[in-house]
This record gives structure tokens, C-alpha cells and sequence, in this order.
């Protein structure tokens, strides 16, 4: 072969034994934080909790509301707190938070002690739920979520239905992946379930869904429906990970639509 | 002795003729009952692959492919047939191509099977033994959950080189550079080497 001729060849099996293209999936996590005068709120927990704290509610930003007069419901009665501080990374995802313009609030926050975030740094707070006012008194009005729970621990079954109206489910896919390297990791969808509806969303994605806003509604004929919107930001499942990888990743933001 | 008398030709009487014989794993055409088979190996998907010449114009092919460098067979493994045009035998050649199959990701105890639907675009120029060409192909690949079954689509666009060897230039190498372009998650560029023999 005249060496004209191989150096296109040879050209081709140099790339060939040098290049290979891993590329992961970029995932910015909300980094929920919440203190109390400066005190992470998820040093009150040694596990898995739930912390609910009542306050007055005023948006400081987009992404962080301050709650003043606030107290923590505990297995005794309520504590007093210094002013609660809440704050997450929306980034230019467009999740905003309610303005409760001063009025009273609850925010549920959920706390995990040994919570991970995707590269398996620690994310003590992977959600909240906040509940704003209403004619009918305080109700839900927004709720944010991550996390690298797995679905086979029972953790998903505490952790996601709770912060859920309507409930959600991880749609595991298979259909579109990145090539990391230490394997594959395939972008998921979610599913939501409304009143006598179910929608599902891949990452990036928002959609309405019409819930049942009273659980127990004693009129089986005219079920009172609200509108919800739920964001997924993303999910993923990783098929082979590197030590410091997560295997799984779920992030949601859901908003109550007033009507 | 009969010595029978043929006619007598002027070779410069005779039209020009393009060079057919040099056979192409990436534009063909197989030709009428000829078979090329493939092997392709590439840092991301590697295949075998075979090409029947229905006729002169029209291949069916057979693919089974999978992600042995990456990821073993843990990775997506696809079974594909498909039909390849390819009505041109001259130096200028152009393919159009349409497949479906199943592919399938194994986990756990258990596998995801999804559908694939493929269509491919390639040409190229036979230039004696060298056959440079560029193809596009889209993909498309259904999901298989209840609550979320829908299409994915993605694409290459790539060019590459085939060069034919030995006397009837049955013996084809060739080597490629692809761009991988996912809707939504940017291109990624990848490469496959091609051994092929054409019966």
C-alpha cells in the first residue's frame, strides 16, 4: 500500500484507538438549605423527619422566603425559633416560590441527616412543602423535591407520596442515554397522578394536572378538582456507577395554580 | 477444420464503462444474489451485519448489534432488518435504507425490550479500489413503560473511506467518523472500523 493511500486509514485507527467520548448528564440539585438563626434545621434530626414550622411567611427572593414568628410543632407541643431562613438554587429553571406577602404560613420540611446529593455530597434537606393561606384556612401551595432515594428501600415510599399532591412515580426509561463513564445514565420520566388523570414528564418538562383537593369528599358526584403544575427538572438511573456517582437522581417543583 | 468466425469489435466503438466491480459495505449494492457481510466495530456500538442482493437494485439486511467496547452486552443489544435501494452500480452510488427491530437492555433479572425504527441515507464516489461516502441515519426508539410509552429520536450524520482488496476486491476495510446527534443533550462524535467481505 503506497503510504498516499493507508494515511487516510491510518488517520481513521488512531481516532479509533483514541477516542472515547464519555459525557455525563449535568445535574444542579436545588440545594434546599434552612436555618434557624443561622442553624441548619436538619440538625434537629437523627433520621429520616419531618419538621413542621409555622411563621409568618415574606418572600426575600424568587428562591428564599424568611418566616418570622416562627415555631416548630414537635412530639410535645411547639418550641419558638429564631427567624427561619429557606432558600434553594433555582438557577433558570423558572420554579418560583408564592409570595405569602406577609401572612401566615406553614412550611413541612423534610430532613435527612445522611441524605445524598448526585455525586453523593451531603443534602441534608432533599424537599418541603409549603402551605399558604386560603379561604378555607392554610392549604398547600408549593413543594420542591430531590433526591438519590432508590426505589427498592422503602425510602421512596416514606419520603416521595408524602410531599406529593398528587402522588408521583419514577418512570424508569431506557430509551435515551448519556455514555459516562463508568456506564450508561438514562434520563427518566415521571408520572403524575391527577383526578382520573395521569400525565407523564420527561426531564425539563411542565404540565398541568387536575387533582382532587379534598381527599375525603362526602359528594361522590361533584369531586372538587384544582389545578396543579409540576415541573420536572430531572431524573436519571445509572446502569454501572463510579464510587462517588449516585444511582439514581429525581427533581420536582410543583405549584398550586390559583384559580 | 470450421473455425467459426465471431464478430470482430473495435474497442472504440464500445461505450464507456464506469467501474462496477469494486462492491461497498456503506452504498452497495450487494447485487442479485450476492451477499456482503460486515463487521463493524466502534467505541460505542459494534455490529454484524449481512446484505442479500434481491436484485440488482434491492438488498435485505440482517443486523444484530451491541456495545462490547463500553459496556459488554449490558448495554443496548439490537435485532434489526431492514431493505436497502441502492439503484445505482456505477461510479456515483446512492442508498436509501429503512429498518426495524427490537432492541433490548438487560437488568437485573429481567430486560427492558424496546422497538427501533432506523432509515438511513448514504452516497457515495468509487474511485478504483476507494470508496469515500457520507450517510445520515435517524432512529427512533419506543419505550416500553405502561405509563410513559413514547418515541425517542436521535441521528448520525458521519463520512467515512472503504478501500477493496484482493483480486475480485471481495475484502473491504473501511473506517468512519460520526457525528451523534441527540435532540436536546447536544452531538457526540464517535468512530467505527468496518471489515466486510462480499460473496
Amino acid at each position: 500500500m503506497s503510504a498516499g493511500r493507508s494515511s487516510p486509514l491510518l488517520a481513521i485507527g488512531l481516532l479509533a484507538l483514541t477516542g472515547c467520548p464519555h459525557h455525563g448528564i449535568d445535574t444542579h440539585p436545588w440545594n434546599i438549605q434552612a436555618t434557624a438563626g443561622g442553624v441548619p434545621l436538619w440538625q434537629r434530626a437523627t433520621g429520616v423527619k419531618v419538621l413542621p414550622i409555622l411563621g409568618t411567611g415574606r418572600l426575600l427572593s424568587p428562591s428564599s422566603l424568611q418566616i418570622t414568628n416562627a415555631q416548630i410543632v414537635t412530639d410535645t407541643g411547639t418550641e419558638a425559633l429564631a427567624d427561619v431562613l429557606l432558600t434553594f438554587e433555582a438557577r433558570d429553571t423558572g420554579v418560583r416560590l408564592p409570595d405569602p406577602a406577609g401572612t401566615d404560613v406553614q412550611l413541612v420540611l423534610l430532613v435527612d441527616p445522611n441524605g445524598k446529593g448526585p455525586t453523593k455530597e451531603p443534602l441534608q434537606t432533599p424537599g418541603f412543602l409549603l402551605y399558604g393561606p386560603s379561604t378555607l384556612g392554610l392549604r398547600p401551595v408549593f413543594q420542591l423535591f430531590e433526591g438519590a432515594y432508590q426505589s427498592s428501600p422503602d425510602q421512596t415510599a416514606n419520603i416521595f407520596p408524602f410531599l406529593s399532591i398528587p402522588s408521583v412515580e419514577i418512570a424508569e426509561q431506557w430509551i435515551r442515554f448519556e455514555p459516562d463513564v463508568c456506564g450508561p445514565v438514562y434520563y427518566d420520566d415521571i408520572v403524575v397522578f391527577g383526578w382520573n388523570e395521569e400525565k407523564s414528564l420527561e426531564p425539563g418538562q411542565e404540565k398541568h394536572i387536575v387533582s382532587q383537593s379534598d381527599p375525603d369528599p362526602t359528594d361522590e358526584v361533584a369531586v372538587p378538582t384544582e389545578t396543579w403544575t409540576y415541573h420536572h427538572e430531572l431524573s436519571w438511573h445509572r446502569d454501572g456507577a463510579c464510587s462517588d456517582q449516585a444511582i439514581v437522581w429525581t427533581q420536582l417543583a410543583a405549584w398550586f395554580d390559583a384559580p | 477444420m470450421i473455425c467459426r468466425a465471431g464478430p470482430v469489435s473495435n474497442p472504440l466503438d464500445e461505450p464507456f464503462e464506469e467501474d462496477t466491480g469494486t462492491p461497498s459495505m456503506a452504498v452497495g449494492p450487494a447485487g442479485a444474489g450476492g451477499i456482503v457481510l460486515e463487521v463493524d466495530v466502534g467505541w460505542l456500538t459494534s455490529a454484524v451485519q449481512g446484505h442479500l442482493g434481491l436484485t440488482s437494485w434491492l438488498d435485505i439486511m440482517g443486523r444484530f448489534e451491541a456495545m462490547p467496547l463500553y459496556q459488554g452486552f449490558q448495554g443496548q443489544n439490537g435485532i434489526i432488518l431492514g431493505l436497502r435501494l441502492a439503484p445505482e452500480h456505477g461510479s456515483f452510488r446512492y442508498s436509501v435504507s429503512t429498518l426495524a427491530g427490537r432492541e433490548f437492555v438487560p437488568h437485573g433479572a429481567s430486560a427492558a425490550w424496546l422497538t427501533t425504527l432506523r432509515g438511513e441515507a448514504a452516497c457515495g464516489l468509487v474511485i478504483g479500489r476507494l470508496t469515500p461516502y457520507a450517510r445520515a441515519e435517524v432512529h427512533g426508539l419506543q419505550s416500553d413503560n405502561l405509563f410513559a410509552r413514547r418515541w425517542e429520536w436521535d441521528g448520525d450524520v458521519g463520512a467515512g473511506l472503504e478501500s477493496a482488496w484482493l483480486s475480485r476486491r471481495q475484502l473491504i476495510l473501511g473506517g468512519e467518523v460520526y457525528a451523534w446527534i441527540r435532540p436536546g443533550s447536544g452531538s457526540l462524535l464517535q468512530w467505527r472500523l468496518r471489515v466486510g467481505w462480499a460473496l
